[in-house]
């Protein structure tokens, strides 16, 4: 029993670190506050923790993003946040190129950052989006092309899309 | 570009290896909560628990209930045996063996002798009504009585009763009440023309035989010669039975109801415990009936609406002597006499009324 419950917590260690960063920056996309992302990010192993039943990595990936979501969108459910609004931090980046696109797509609404994250840096296909999310592809695609759309007009058409 | 400059600037975001190691600590110290199947499996010992508690707390005043009514039902006398009591049942060819005995000795302590009791019999021979109790070896040998169930004999000696009663020649009011359906015992009583007289049995076997006494009592109403084995005196006696197991030192009284008469005369007779049989004789005064009685009382009346109440309780005092007291045309005396507490009341009734039940009573 021991054994079996060290095995366990080695796995799960292993799993948290795998996905920590995914958790963490996906978090802080949808709060664009370090702490509050740090908080949905503990959250988030911590649900996982007290789940069993998955079955393979990508079904772990899946379930991971989306309750990092869903747990970003429940912080600002909350009564505190409702009368209130956290401070953005601003994050230092190396170019200006960065900076620009990273604060681009911050400035979009939640659901439209959300695809674009998925899409541009987990590099997920449209119906992963889709079926991560609990969407239909349509909805996706169609957040995408308003998510371009606004990236374009901040970005002022500096930057290809593909 | 888009693309490659997004990844580049989330890669530039990295979260602490503290935090990781924070959040790795944090999640295993937080245990998870039971799951609905580990809960369950205490759902059954839960609700057994629940169960027996609620049964508890329903059946606990119902046994309460119970109790008391066993206990509230039957009434003990304790006697406290003086030498006045001795000299009271000096009849008794055992009675001298009275004083001897722990006062405080309870009537159940001595179950009785079935086979060597003896209860003398006593006859009201100077009245019609006989209150007879036979031996309970002439009670062993009868084959009528001796084989009937309580409640056949109870019957019998109703149905015997009442056709004394419609004889109108005597009668004895039986009140015999020995456990929680005492109420039925209770009822069972009989009237004569000239006198009652109640008998209350102790709660022991002996109930029963006493019963079956007052079967045979009833048999021989009619003939009381053959009932008579004492003296037709109207002292009180005792029976010789206490002898034969121990002095016994307890008077215990069960008492019950009876219906009222229409005699011209009364008489009661108590008598009680398992081996002493204690009988008082209460005649009616002149130009009164009995109206009726209960354990303890006696109602007298006269056709001029007229009424002397008896109240009389086994208190085992010394004798003292009547006081009378008159208080708006009402009269009371109170006296004691052989160990019996008496409280007669009048309302409207003459003072020569009483005076003549006290006489008949102190005589």
């Amino acid at each position: 029993m021991a054994e079996e419950r060290s095995r366990t917590d080695v796995s799960s260690d292993e799993i948290i670190r795998k996905y920590f960063d995914m958790v963490y920056r996906l978090a802080l996309s949808q709060t664009r506050n370090v702490s509050i992302a740090e908080d949905v990010t503990q959250d988030v192993f911590l649900r996982f923790l007290q789940n069993d039943g998955f079955e393979t990595d990508e079904h772990i990936k899946a379930w991971l993003i989306r309750v990092t979501i869903n747990c970003s969108r429940s912080v600002f459910k909350t009564a505190w946040f409702r009368k209130t609004i956290p401070l953005e931090e601003e994050i230092a980046f190396d170019t200006p190129e960065k900076s620009d696109v990273y604060f681009a797509v911050q400035s979009l609404p939640s659901h439209y950052r959300a695809v674009i994250h998925l899409f541009y840096y987990e590099d997920m296909s449209v119906k992963e989006i889709a079926d991560c999310l609990e969407i239909s592809e349509p909805t996706v695609k169609t957040r995408l092309h308003r998510a371009r759309k606004q990236l374009k007009t901040k970005l002022k058409g500096g930057y290809d899309f593909v | 570009m888009f693309r490659k400059y997004y990844k580049d600037a989330n890669n530039d975001i990295k979260p602490d290896e503290e935090l990781i190691n924070k959040v790795i600590a944090n999640a295993h110290k937080k245990q998870p909560p039971l799951k609905r199947k580990n809960r369950y499996k205490y759902a059954a010992s839960v609700a057994a628990a629940a169960v027996v508690v609620s049964t508890a707390l329903i059946t606990v005043p119902y046994w309460q209930e119970t109790v008391s009514k066993d206990t509230g039902v039957i009434v003990e006398i304790k006697q406290t045996p003086t030498p006045d009591f001795a000299a009271f049942s000096s009849e008794t060819a055992d009675s001298q063996a009275f004083p001897t005995q722990n006062p405080q000795t309870d009537a159940s302590a001595f179950p009785p002798d079935n086979s060597n009791s003896e209860s003398k019999t006593q006859s009201e021979s100077g009245l019609r009504g006989n209150t007879s109790k036979t031996s309970n070896a002439d009670y062993g040998n009868s084959p009528f009585s001796n084989n009937i169930p309580k409640s056949e004999s109870e019957n019998i000696a109703a149905q015997n009763t009442e056709s004394a009663a419609s004889d109108g020649e005597s009668a004895s009011v039986v009140s015999s009440e020995s456990t929680a359906d005492a109420a039925d015992n209770s009822e069972s009583s009989y009237a004569s023309d000239g006198d009652f007289s109640v008998e209350t049995e102790s709660f022991t076997d002996a109930a029963a035989e006493s019963r079956g006494a007052a079967v045979q009592s009833a048999d021989n109403a009619q003939s009381a010669d053959t009932a008579q084995t004492a003296d037709s005196d109207n002292e009180p006696s005792l029976s010789e039975s206490a002898a034969d197991i121990e002095p016994s030192s307890a008077v215990t009284s069960a008492g019950g109801a009876s219906s009222p008469s229409s005699s011209a005369g009364g008489a009661v007779s108590s008598s009680s415990s398992v081996d002493a049989a204690l009988s008082v004789y209460i005649p009616a005064p002149s130009g009164f009936y009995a109206a009726g009685s209960s354990y303890g009382s006696a109602v007298f009346a006269s056709d001029s609406g007229a009424s002397v109440t008896v109240n009389y309780s086994y208190s085992g005092g010394t004798d003292s002597a009547p006081v009378y007291s008159e208080l708006n045309g009402s009269t009371s005396v109170n006296f004691t006499s052989d160990g019996i507490a008496y409280s007669i009341y009048s309302s409207d009734a003459p003072m020569t009324a009483l005076e003549e039940i006290v006489n008949s009573i102190l005589n």
